[in-house]
């Protein structure tokens, strides 16, 4: 039984550009709040990476710490109450969390950007679009306001939004959900980062606008051959633009796999029931599955296994032990690539 | 990039807590030891009773209420009475606590411990007073503004208009020239008539964003009387502003009332005032600091606790800082 | 769960607007009387006709005039069967929240009526309006703003029997409460609680245990699960299915993930900016849907199944919904629709069964207000 978050952990040779080296990784990144009523673990030895190119989706319910390690990424965690106590996050082999402030800063906006849920609440009301889009270039490139104009609407051009030169100058109000969502894209775009962060992108706009706005983010990455982390607590987002999942449960992931193989042939029994428990848009079933019970209390997160009160197949060991993610094998024993359970069962999950 | 990761954590911490969250029947798990009711009353009675602030500032009040009211365990000495013969503006002996020369003695030979004492109840008389009524018709007035909208508040909110375009001092100090008998209700109701502006701005406010709440169109749906759905769902959800802003404006008031006696306006001989004190002692001010230097430390405490406990309020009851 | 999908040949037949029996009542008792009277199942128990609400935009502070309208809801009509649950989808500003409002006379129409049991509930008032509302519940979205947050779970849920007092004597209600609370899968000694001491999923429940206290007939639930995780999602579905069973209770479920709202519902309809755009049976909206609209819609929910990703043909509309405030001419969609032509600006096209597949017998056969109708398989299921 190969442990993953120690292969995932292995030292990495000469910290720089080698094509081995992903583009970010977080190892065994630790946060926690520590609140009136006690210290609420939000995020409990989180391990993953993205290369360029790839889009890992984070798939988590609320409280799973999916939003917390990448505001830890981006270094925008209230601090206090939050808190690192360990884990390193590397970018291109290098900890952000050990660096100097200026070079953090260099990083972070330049090379790795986010895009948040609500776009109406991260773009200043009293600043015209182009202005903030022209900033990015102005502050970090010293461009004179003229050239950070241009910059800006080629920039809404870039991400589809109509007659660009004509509503450089309104205010992100004057536009629609999805355009002001197409307007954060184009902010976190500015600098061609080589990673975009996108935090629950598409979950307050309509389902057709959402469309537009998936397309228009997978169109860029590949173009810009970027890494995408899309943070999203929906399988059905998920199903359509990811390359790989890690699935997250109370602070930890508790499932990693490749898109295609994760909906076909679950390996913990959360991601079981959350792919049985939703309703399918092509098949009308009867009742549906319930995952019993309710998500944890971060300030008691239960004991073994965090899943084990609401989990069908929880013993005795589930209580006591916390299973560590391992990696997922055939029947035969031959490896799946990519594919990592944190169940003491994951065997019987898989394959039954 | 904008500002926005303020909002974005505060959204980060609410999620990441959840409240006290207890086991579903289908679920066995043990019950949680947070498991009394708590009301968010109840909860901001947590908060205060953990601020060694609010002890502070409690202390302070509780002491000087009792001295508001019961000068006489403090004092034996006659504040009215002057004996300028042996006792002209005779230094402090600071020493001698409790005693009638601690303080020292002003221009009249009056022992000015025993008139900071019995000036005690008419600053914390017109600071509670003034609250009392401001609260009452701002508060009123903010409500049926808030609530029921349309004309009424047109109305009220212009009414609001021109009296908050009144200068406070000036326009009390106007009012206050029609008396001539200036007793501590004239004061407290001169300062109301002005004073009531800013709570019934903010009891509108906070009406009007209670009403929007999903349980007060859950109660109409119901089909709830207006009654029921003023006093059951929308006060007391609008009420913590309002309680906020009173405490911090009481000692607002007490300053207010020695600022007039200081200029001869408010309250005026027989009655024992540290305004009138600290009028008189700033004559003194090059010689006899020690003529002014009590009731103005005094006045300040009062006014410094009454802050102190509407800040450590506002912190209790602010649902933006949970 | 079965016994409720057995009901779906018999309302596969009926139309969507049946005729409108009125109950002509002379006195509040009278009226009263006839909001009490049971219904079959089966029966139309909610005929909503020709509704339209405008909300004025005024101009001026002290002289207010009106300078154009907010056209929310622009002629709805729909029937609500007995037992029945019809879906309401459509993206944001489509007017379903306001339907949901002026079926719970929140808001006053402008124009149209909303028939209970053969009462036009718009007109109400005093006695008889208190009946209705007894009858017609709510359960809303938010479970972290719909709850009082001064009020003992106790005391939210009691609240309906204090308003309806005829409906529990005094001495029964802390008994009641408790059973509500264990009817939707509560601990009933959480009565002396705070709804700040709950998780979102438990909120909810206690939203629909107070919707349930009145033991009313017909429930408007506002995108009830939508602020819940997705594990939650299902244990709040299920147990609204349950409901219905036990309590014959009629679902109007507004919402906006189509999903869901497939399996929930009997029939469904799909509204674009204040009108129905097109309604029929579960399977007749999401197998055989005829209006554009309805087609996009669909085809641009994702699909929890990465292998459909590359097969499945998705419409993707351009541009956005426009201002419910200067809606288009003729048809409300064509600005958006690949189809559009000239009759579209025009002629608005009708709610009703389309001419080519009147008298057929296929599933298209269900109303859809578009010129262009036709069948078009987006979801892959049939």
């Amino acid at each position: 039984m190969t442990i993953i978050e120690e292969t995932a952990s292995a030292p990495l040779s000469g910290a720089g550009d080698s094509d081995s080296t992903p583009l970010l990784e977080v190892r065994d990144l630790h946060v926690e709040f520590h609140t009136r009523d006690g210290v609420a673990k939000a995020v409990n030895g989180v391990n993953y990476s993205v290369g360029a190119g790839e889009t890992l989706a984070v798939l988590g319910e609320s409280g799973s710490g999916k939003s917390v390690t990448a505001q830890a990424i981006m270094g925008i965690l209230d601090m206090p109450p939050g808190k690192i106590p360990q884990g390193e996050i590397l970018y291109r082999g290098q900890d952000m969390l050990t660096m100097g402030y200026e070079e953090r800063r260099k990083i972070r906006g330049r090379k790795i950007a986010m895009i948040f849920q609500d776009a109406l609440s991260s773009l200043n009301p009293v600043l015209t679009v182009g202005y903030q889009l022209g900033e990015m270039y102005r502050v970090h490139l010293g461009l004179s306001k003229k050239e950070a104009k241009a910059k800006a609407i080629e920039l809404m051009d870039k991400v589809k939004i109509p007659a660009a030169a004509a509503r450089v100058n309104d205010y992100p109000h004057q536009f629609s959900g999805g355009m002001r969502q197409r307007i954060m894209i184009a902010m976190a775009l500015a600098l061609e980062p080589d990673l975009i962060i996108a935090d629950e992108p598409t979950t307050a706009l309509d389902v057709t606008v959402q469309a537009q706005v998936m397309d228009l983010l997978a169109e860029l990455q590949r173009e810009f051959n970027m890494g995408l982390i899309l943070i999203t607590h929906d399988l059905g987002v998920v199903a359509d633009v990811a390359d790989k999942i890690a699935v997250m449960y109370a602070g930890r992931i508790v499932e990693t796999a490749p898109v295609h193989e994760i909906y076909a042939r679950p390996a913990h029994p959360y991601t079981k029931g959350l792919l049985e428990s939703i309703p399918r848009l092509d098949q009308k079933g009867q009742e549906l599955y319930a995952i019993k019970g309710l998500p944890p209390n971060l300030l008691k997160i239960p004991s073994g296994c965090a899943f084990n009160p609401r989990c069908p197949m929880a013993q005795d060991i589930c209580r006591s032990e916390i299973p560590p993610l391992v990696q997922v094998t055939e029947q035969g024993g031959a490896e799946l690539p990519g594919r990592g359970s944190a169940c003491h069962f994951w065997k019987e999950t898989i394959h039954g | 990039m904008p500002d926005v990761t303020k909002s974005k954590t505060d959204a980060a911490v609410d999620a990441i807590a959840p409240p006290a969250a207890d086991a579903a029947p289908e679920a066995p798990v043990a019950k949680p030891s947070t498991g009394k009711p708590r009301s968010l009353w109840g909860d901001a009675w947590f908060d205060l009773r953990h601020r060694p602030m609010f002890w502070t500032a409690a202390v302070m009040l509780f002491v000087l209420l009792v001295i508001a009211a019961f000068p006489g365990l403090f004092t034996s000495a006659d504040p009215r009475a002057g004996d300028l013969t042996n006792h002209y503006l005779t230094k402090p002996e600071l020493g001698h606590f409790f005693q009638a020369d601690w303080f020292g003695y002003d221009i009249q030979g009056r022992s000015i411990y025993a008139r900071v004492i019995h000036g005690t109840r008419a600053s914390i008389l017109v600071g509670v007073g003034v609250t009392l009524a401001i609260t009452l018709i701002g508060g009123l007035l903010g409500l049926l503004s808030g609530y029921f909208g349309g004309w009424i508040d047109s109305i009220i909110s212009r009414i609001t208009d021109i009296f908050f375009g009144l200068p406070f001092l000036l326009g009390t100090m106007v009012v206050l020239n029609a008396f001539t008998e200036r007793k501590v209700y004239v004061v407290i109701a001169a300062l109301a008539f002005l004073g009531w502006t800013s709570i019934c701005r903010v009891m509108r406010a906070s009406v009007i964003s209670a009403k929007q709440a999903d349980y007060v169109t859950a109660a109409r749906a119901l089909g709830a009387g207006t009654s029921r759905m003023i006093f059951r769902h929308v006060l007391p959800n609008a009420l913590a502003p309002t309680i906020v802003v009173a405490t911090i404006a009481l000692g607002g008031f007490i300053s207010a009332e020695a600022t007039l006696s200081y200029l001869g306006l408010g309250l005026a001989d027989p009655t024992i005032s540290w305004g009138i004190d600290i009028s008189a002692g700033s004559e003194e001010i090059r010689n006899n600091l020690h003529v002014l230097i009590f009731p103005a430390g005094m006045l300040f405490l009062t006014v410094f606790a009454f802050i102190m406990l509407g800040d450590t309020v506002r912190d209790a009851l602010d649902p933006k800082l949970r | 769960m079965a016994e409720l999908h057995k009901s779906d040949e018999a309302v596969d037949a009926t139309p969507n607007v049946t005729e409108v029996e009125t109950v002509d009542a002379a006195s509040v008792e009278e009226a009263v009387a006839a909001i009490e009277a049971p219904v079959e199942r089966g029966e139309p128990i909610l005929q909503v006709r020709n509704l339209v609400k405008h909300f004025p935009l005024t101009q001026g502070i002290l002289f207010k005039r009106q300078v154009g309208a907010v056209k929310a809801v622009d002629g709805v009509s729909f029937d609500l069967y007995q037992g029945e649950t019809l879906g309401i989808v459509g993206e944001s500003g489509c007017g379903k929240s306001t339907v949901a409002r002026l079926l719970m006379t929140l808001e006053t129409a402008t124009a149209g009526e909303v028939f209970y049991k053969g009462q036009d509930i718009t007109k109400l008032s005093g006695r008889a309006l208190k009946a209705v509302r007894r009858n017609i519940q709510m359960v809303f979205q938010d479970p972290y703003t719909s709850l009082n947050p001064r009020m003992t779970v106790g005391d939210i849920i009691g609240e309906p029997f204090e308003i309806h007092p005829e409906v529990a004597p005094k001495g029964d209600r802390r008994r009641k409460v408790q059973d509500l609370l264990d009817v939707v899968g509560l601990n009933p000694e959480y009565i002396n609680r705070y709804p700040h001491q709950f998780s979102g999923g438990q909120r909810q429940r206690i939203g629909i245990a107070r919707g349930l206290a009145l033991n009313p007939e017909i429930i408007i639930c506002d995108e009830p699960v939508s602020a819940l995780d997705v594990s939650v999602q299902a244990q709040v579905i299920n147990l609204m299915e349950k409901l219905q069973d036990e309590f014959n209770l009629s679902y109007v479920f507004i919402a906006h993930d189509l999903s869901i709202v497939r399996h929930i519902s009997d029939r469904v309809g799909v509204m674009y900016l204040g009108k129905m755009a097109e309604i029929g049976s579960d399977a007749e909206i999401y197998e055989h849907p005829t209006h554009p609209y309805t087609q996009a819609l669909l085809s641009a929910v994702p699909v929890p199944d990465p292998s459909a990703r590359d097969h499945r043909e998705r419409i993707v509309l351009t541009g956005d919904v426009p201002s419910p405030a200067n809606p288009p001419s003729g048809c409300r969609f064509r600005t958006r629709c690949w189809k559009a032509e000239e009759k579209c600006a025009q002629e608005e096209p009708l709610l009703a069964i389309p001419t080519r597949f009147v008298g057929t017998d296929t599933p298209a056969a269900h109303e859809s207000a578009c010129h262009f109708a036709e069948v078009k398989d987006v979801v892959g299921a049939a």
